[in-house]
């Protein structure tokens, strides 16, 4: 992945890209999900986020050590994390980011929105099909 | 005679800034000794004043109310004879939290909607006070004020001078415990106390919470309850939300809780092994095929997975707050991923201590730099100190010496056997391969072929 990339302390191995959610403590009840896996971005873990470790494809703390809460739950969880790295909540909120938590390396860039499927409807293969043979559509 | 022992650890590679931490902690430790002449009422005022400035005047009041009416301590607990010298400072703790746990109790029946009579609680917990309907409120309060539990000050040998916690700890650490065996992996270590130790599934093991322990991790009540009443859990507010917005999840937290229920499994006399060091499944695995029971809460009776292994089963217990405070929220998605992360349910192990401090804010200092650390409500209190004697005795010291990695984390106490073992060392990083060679060198496989129960 190009763009930027911040270091931290790997915590639990493994890779996962995702998009990335910063969550403070404050907001672990209200949090909606996202549909697809995501990077839990925030400061520390506590119990409270076990609910969001659980879901999130990978994780990402700005505090903590290899036995830092964060680091043994996303360790027994299977989730790549890294840890203590600086200022990622400042950076990573809404990015588009690499968890490599086996080297501790967080790679982020912009996240941009996929088109929803109707818009590459028209050059996709079924509308060709679609055409062709519902609507006897010649090309 | 510290200095020395202290010489001979950092020549097995004990990093020196860790040790300092080991003195530092363990002298300060050696100042909450409670000795074995300590009145009921001198623990009720050291007690007192440890909590005081954290309670309300009303909560006060209520505290010494229900001290008053305690009846005389009893010397009778498992505890008697050798292990007896913190009974009072015990029993103080113990009426405290009492009232911390029906505060709690109330706490979580609100959320769920329930509304319970004071009479009700006094009736469940025990409590002589006789409660108004604004005492309730008032133990609410003192539960946010304290925390959700108390730990209970345990019990030592005296034989009339007390144990020097230093000496102690640097002596276990280098292989001559006066009473244990360190592990390369154990907050808990290897818990041999098996009068005290027992397993059991998790309704029992709830139903024991609630009605004897008095200590209540966050969600226990909300279980305790939901198994009562079972039958009607669509007519709780938040679970008929649920029901509503969310069929499917409340029908996999129905089955859950049913096949809790159904099951009343409790078995005795075991010891159990708890693990700071967390092994991957594959090691467990290994560990569990040779008569090696992990603590936690199985899925298949078989294999714990350890990421909630420190005091399982209050991982589930937490489960439980988590979903009622989604619900309260309205987030029935992310409830829904609570319970999709609920365990099958299986067997609860229940571990105790021996000898624990008072439970209180200010001794929050004496985790710094350590793990193993007790967490509350206004953050991290204390780590458990343990001490036993030569027959027997059964606890754990929780330091981390190690430089990084998993190296020695934990010191379990054990009995006789274990205490004589030669090959009880102190292990480091890189001195043995694996979790299985760890758990060799200790003794613990060799005890198992041996046909010992741990």
């Amino acid at each position: 992945m190009t763009g930027n990339s911040l270091t931290g302390t790997p915590a639990s191995p493994g890779y996962f890209t995702g998009k990335g959610y910063v969550v403070p403590k404050s907001e672990i009840w209200t949090f909606q999900p996202p549909k697809e896996p995501y990077v839990l971005v925030t400061e520390t873990t506590s119990p409270d986020y076990f609910a969001l470790m659980y879901q999130a494809g990978g994780i990402v703390t700005t505090t903590g050590g290899a036995a830092s809460h964060a680091a043994t739950v996303a360790r027994e969880l299977g989730k790549p994390a890294v840890v203590a790295v600086l200022n990622a909540t400042q950076l990573l909120g809404g990015k588009m980011i690499s968890v490599d938590g086996t080297n501790g390396i967080v790679s982020y860039q912009d996240f941009i929105e996929p088109k929803p499927e109707t818009e590459n409807w028209g050059k996709s293969l079924q509308w060709k099909l679609f055409k062709k043979y519902v609507l006897k559509d010649g090309d | 005679m510290s200095d020395s022992m202290k010489t001979q650890l950092i020549e097995r590679g004990v990093p020196e800034n860790q040790l300092a931490l080991v003195s530092k902690h363990s002298k300060d430790a050696q100042k909450h000794l409670v000795s074995k002449g300590v009145t009921f009422g001198q623990a009720v005022g050291n007690l007192a004043k440890k909590v005081g400035p954290l309670v309300t005047p009303k909560n006060l009041a209520l505290i010494k109310a229900a001290f008053d009416l305690a009846p005389q301590p009893k010397v009778n607990y498992l505890e008697e004879g050798l292990l007896d010298s913190a009974q009072a400072p015990r029993e103080a703790s113990k009426i405290l939290s009492t009232l911390i746990s029906a505060g709690q109790f109330l706490s979580e029946a609100g959320m769920l909607g329930k509304k319970p009579t004071p009479t009700q609680i006094e009736q469940l917990f025990g409590i002589n006070v006789s409660l108004s309907p604004g005492d309730l409120e008032e133990l609410k309060l003192l539960r946010e004020s304290i925390g959700n539990d108390l730990l209970f000050p345990g019990v030592t040998p005296s034989k009339g001078k007390p144990i020097n916690f230093e000496q102690v700890t640097y002596s276990t650490l280098l292989g001559h415990p006066p009473n244990s065996v360190r592990l390369p992996f154990g907050v808990g270590g290897l818990r041999y106390d098996k009068e005290w130790n027992y397993q059991m599934s998790l309704a029992p093991y709830t139903q024991e919470k609630i009605d004897e322990d008095k200590r209540v991790y966050p969600g226990t009540s909300t279980l305790y309850l939901m198994l009562q009443d079972l039958d009607n859990l669509g007519s709780l507010p938040l679970l008929s939300a649920l029901y509503q917005n969310n069929p499917q999840t409340f029908a996999k937290l129905q089955k859950f809780l049913h096949s809790v229920k159904s099951d009343n499994t409790k078995i005795k006399n075991k010891a159990n092994l708890c693990a700071l060091y967390i092994p991957t499944q594959k090691e467990a695995e290994e560990a569990i095929s040779h008569g090696i029971q992990l603590q936690g809460n199985g899925s298949n009776g078989l294999f714990v997975p350890l990421y909630r292994a420190y005091h399982s089963p209050s991982d589930v217990y937490g489960k439980f707050s988590h979903l009622m405070h989604f619900l309260k929220q309205g987030n029935t998605d992310m409830a829904g991923v609570v319970v999709d992360s609920l365990p099958n349910p299986g067997t609860a192990y229940n571990f105790n201590g021996v000898f624990h401090l008072p439970w209180v804010q200010e001794l929050q200092y004496l985790t710094d730099g350590l793990i193993g650390k007790i967490h509350g409500k206004n953050g991290i209190y204390a780590v458990r100190f343990g001490i036993g004697n030569h027959s027997g005795s059964k606890e754990f010291q929780v330091y981390h010496l190690g430089n990084n990695g998993y190296a020695v984390k934990g010191i379990g106490y054990s009995d006789p056997e274990f205490t004589a073992n030669p090959s009880s060392k102190f292990l480091t990083k890189g001195e043995f391969g694996s979790f299985l060679d760890a758990l060799q060198t200790q003794g613990f496989l060799s005890f198992m072929d041996k046909g010992g129960e741990i």
